[in-house]
């Protein structure tokens, strides 16, 4: 009785021609057009581009070797975070600054060293204010130097002005994070993970009986109330499953996403089945709160939507700046489960986060289905 | 009377959407102007870095790192586990994590021994961390200087002189303050172009596809109030519901962000958001004109058409990241050029008549949009009014 159920469940499930545009072509649609606007912002090598200023070549800057030194030194420098563009004239400095091709200029000073003029505030500038400082303030302990020991400071304007020994090691080597915008794809994985919730709805009001001739039937069988949701909710996850496989692997092979399947394919295939399971269960909650066919989809829909939103789906820091301020909020969240799963695989290869995320979702799922059946199993018709 | 009524009616059946759409702006507005930095800027500041520590040495020189550090930037805590550092950086909480570790200050103030080393993690897609970097770089050197040239001195004085002197700045003249409010009204007006596009086709369609309803149609047809009647009825109704719900969308971005909306540059804004609102209901009108009774289309259509038109035009995606052949595409959609003068605006330091001259070439170009998209609707609905005649004289 059981397989029979959920034979005829999926056939009306297939031929639900709406509920397929919603479940596949609508995440299919919205992942290709993601990934075609998205795709510079993807493979851009996000390194920093360097601060831009110009320099300009008045009496001082003539009279001054060690900052034309220093200037020729930087500017030789691949990996230098400055580019300094030596000009004739002040005017000529500031046409470059209003026309956007610098971010400041300098006018070097004998008596303070170097002068910065920008337009606008901003991290180029301050990094060009740390070089002004840097300089500044090198000049001036040789410039004091001088008047005391004379040899000493010679020694130091040898130096150059970062001499140092100190060397940068990274904290955590397997963070290698270069560019943080593909994380913007989980959240649709979680998308297309929730929107099953919609057809669970929309099961749950084929076999309601005060909607449906198919729910009175079902009522009347000698068939138990946690049977009926389960073959209800096996139908759906048969069609939610087959959804997100061909949505995967769309991604993966023909988008060319990484979704994990191919670095981590046991994992990925875990993360999108509880997910798939999340979201079917959660619509069977939902459709057991609220009333009404179109009730039930709208409130579907608004609670999907909010949670891939939460998870960061429109703006990718939401999803820190849910965690800081309401933690609890992602023990609820499945779309923040889906999403952090798959961030910490594929940002970090940790498999022990994508496990607490998939235990966390299947948590999830089970909770649900035992509240549906809590809310459902009392229930009686009158007129049946 | 009646007919705005049911205009109002099938406007609370959505009213779910209804309202995420109203509550999106006033949501982004709170965030884009709580997370703005200090209005009334008229003297140069340094950008402030978001910053951590782990200080393991606890030692003088390491303090005296932190202490140069926090000159300027912002210093928050983080828990000390790894998951919390990742997050941090990933979603660009903290754009600099620096982990100074036991012996570092023994190590810096020996000239000898082996050259200090500092653990750092930065978050990607910002500058910030280079001016952390240059920062540290200067504090080091000192102190070695300082180091070098009083071997005898003890580590607090030498830190002390370091402090002193890599405290030192320059001068940094900010030619033309920017105008506080070109600097923090642009980014919600943005998303006002999903949800005002959104809004219409919500109301418009689900309205006229209501209307079209065939035993509504019918009524109508029997109905004492000519056709003509009922048609310019519905319009009226929808256009003010239309207007209203983006007023009502608009209200809340003007009361977050204050007087500064009743400076030339918001009202510039505002202008530019009422060209958009014609088209989003021009538009409105020619969805419900092109998927007559199909109101699974329409709904489709609903979610995707704002969608597309968004994402396209850089709502949603920093514009200089899309490939040009989108951008290329995009031009041909009323979004771009709503979404080319809120750009314009954000990269202006003040208001200028080039400017202002943009705004009104942008505003023009969408006004266009609206009246080709109201001429196509009037076109196609003038077609299906005399088709409508001709069945209803048939019937008769």
């Amino acid at each position: 009785m059981f397989l029979h159920v959920v034979k005829y469940r999926l056939l009306a499930i297939i031929r639900d021609r709406q509920g397929m545009f919603w479940m596949l072509l609508f995440p299919i649609l919205l992942t290709s057009m993601m990934s075609v606007v998205m795709m510079n912002l993807i493979n851009e090598d996000m390194s920093i581009s360097p601060a831009r200023a110009a320099i300009v070549k008045n009496a001082a800057w003539n009279s001054s070797a060690p900052l034309q030194d220093v200037i020729a030194t930087l500017n030789a420098d691949e990996e230098s975070l400055f580019v300094f563009s030596p000009v004739e004239t002040a005017a000529e400095a500031e046409q470059m600054l209003a026309s956007g091709d610098v971010h400041g200029y300098f006018i070097p000073d004998a008596e303070n060293g170097l002068t910065l003029h920008v337009i606008r505030t901003g991290f180029p500038q301050t990094i060009l204010s740390e070089f002004m400082s840097s300089y500044t303030s090198q000049a001036r302990l040789i410039s004091d130097m001088f008047r005391t020991d004379p040899l000493k400071a010679l020694a130091l304007a040898a130096d150059g002005i970062q001499a140092s020994r100190l060397t940068f090691e990274p904290i955590d080597p397997a963070q290698n994070v270069s560019n943080p915008w593909g994380a913007m794809f989980f959240t649709l994985i979680a998308m297309m993970a929730l929107y099953n919730a919609l057809q669970s709805a929309t099961e749950s009001t084929a076999v309601d009986p005060t909607v449906y001739s198919v729910g009175i039937r079902q009522r009347t069988m000698p068939q138990h109330h946690i049977s009926i949701v389960l073959s209800s909710f096996a139908a759906v996850a048969v069609m939610g499953l087959l959804n997100m496989a061909v949505y995967l692997l769309y991604g993966q092979f023909l988008l060319g996403l990484d979704f994990g399947l191919t670095a981590y394919p046991l994992y990925a295939a875990a993360i999108a089945i509880s997910g798939v399971f999340a979201g079917i269960a959660m619509g069977f909650l939902i459709s057991a709160l609220v009333p009404g066919k179109r009730n039930r989809h709208s409130a579907v829909i608004a609670t999907s939507m909010v949670m891939v939103f939460l998870a960061g789906m429109m703006v990718l820091q939401m999803r820190q700046i849910v965690r800081e301020n309401a933690p609890f909020l992602k023990y609820l969240n499945p779309a923040d489960m889906i999403t952090d799963a798959y961030y910490g695989l594929l940002y970090y290869g940790d498999t022990a986060r994508a496990a607490r995320n998939i235990v966390m979702l299947l948590v999830f799922t089970a909770v649900c289905l035992l509240l549906t059946y809590t809310r459902i199993r009392r229930t009686r018709y009158e007129h049946l | 009377m009646n007919i705005f009524k049911t205009t109002l009616r099938i406007v609370r059946a959505h009213l779910a959407a209804f309202l995420v759409y109203l509550a999106l702006p006033v949501f982004m507005t709170a965030m884009f102007v709580g997370f703005s930095p200090a209005q009334g800027l008229d003297a140069y500041q340094n950008s402030e870095v978001v910053f951590a520590v782990f200080d393991r040495d606890q030692s003088v020189v390491s303090q005296g790192l932190i202490a140069c550090l926090e000159n300027g930037n912002n210093r928050v805590d983080l828990p000390d586990d790894r998951d919390s550092i990742r997050d941090s950086l990933f979603y660009m909480q903290t754009a600099y994590v620096l982990d100074i570790p036991a012996g570092f200050g023994a190590r810096l103030l020996d000239p000898a021994g082996e050259p200090p080393v500092l653990g750092r993690q930065t978050a990607p897609d910002t500058m910030a961390p280079s001016a952390l970097d240059g920062r540290i770089r200067r504090f080091v050197t000192f102190v070695e200087r300082f180091r070098d040239l009083e071997p005898d001195a003890a580590p607090g004085t030498i830190v002390d002189k370091a402090l002193q002197a890599a405290g030192t700045t320059g001068t940094v003249i900010l030619e033309s303050p920017p105008d506080s409010a070109m600097q923090n009204l642009p980014q919600p007006f943005r998303f006002l172009a999903y949800t005002m596009l959104n809004l219409s086709l919500l109301i418009i369609a689900q309205t006229v596809l209501s209307f079209r309803q065939r035993q509504i149609q019918e009524r109508n047809f029997v109905s004492a109030t000519p056709p003509v009647t009922i048609n310019r009825r519905l319009l009226f109704s929808v256009l003010f519901v239309c207007f209203a719900a983006f007023f009502f969308n608009v209200l809340p971005v003007a009361l977050l962000t204050g007087r500064t909306m009743l400076q030339a540059s918001g009202l510039l804004l505002l202008l530019n958001t009422f060209c958009f609102a014609l088209v989003s209901v021009s538009l409105g009108f020619l969805a419900s004109a092109m998927f007559r009774q199909d109101s699974n289309l329409s709904s489709a259509l609903q979610t995707i058409l704002p969608l597309i038109m968004c994402f396209f035009s850089g709502i949603f995606v920093p514009l200089q990241f899309i490939p040009e052949s989108v951008r290329r595409i995009a031009s041909f959609m009323p979004t771009y050029w709503y979404n080319h003068s809120i750009i314009a605006m954000e990269e202006s330091v003040a208001l200028s008549p080039e400017l202002t001259r943009l705004f009104m070439r942008n505003g023009a170009i969408q006004l266009s949009f609206a009246a080709v998209f109201f001429a196509a609707y009037f076109v196609l609905e003038f077609d299906r009014q005399k088709r409508r005649k001709i069945v209803a004289a048939y019937h008769s």
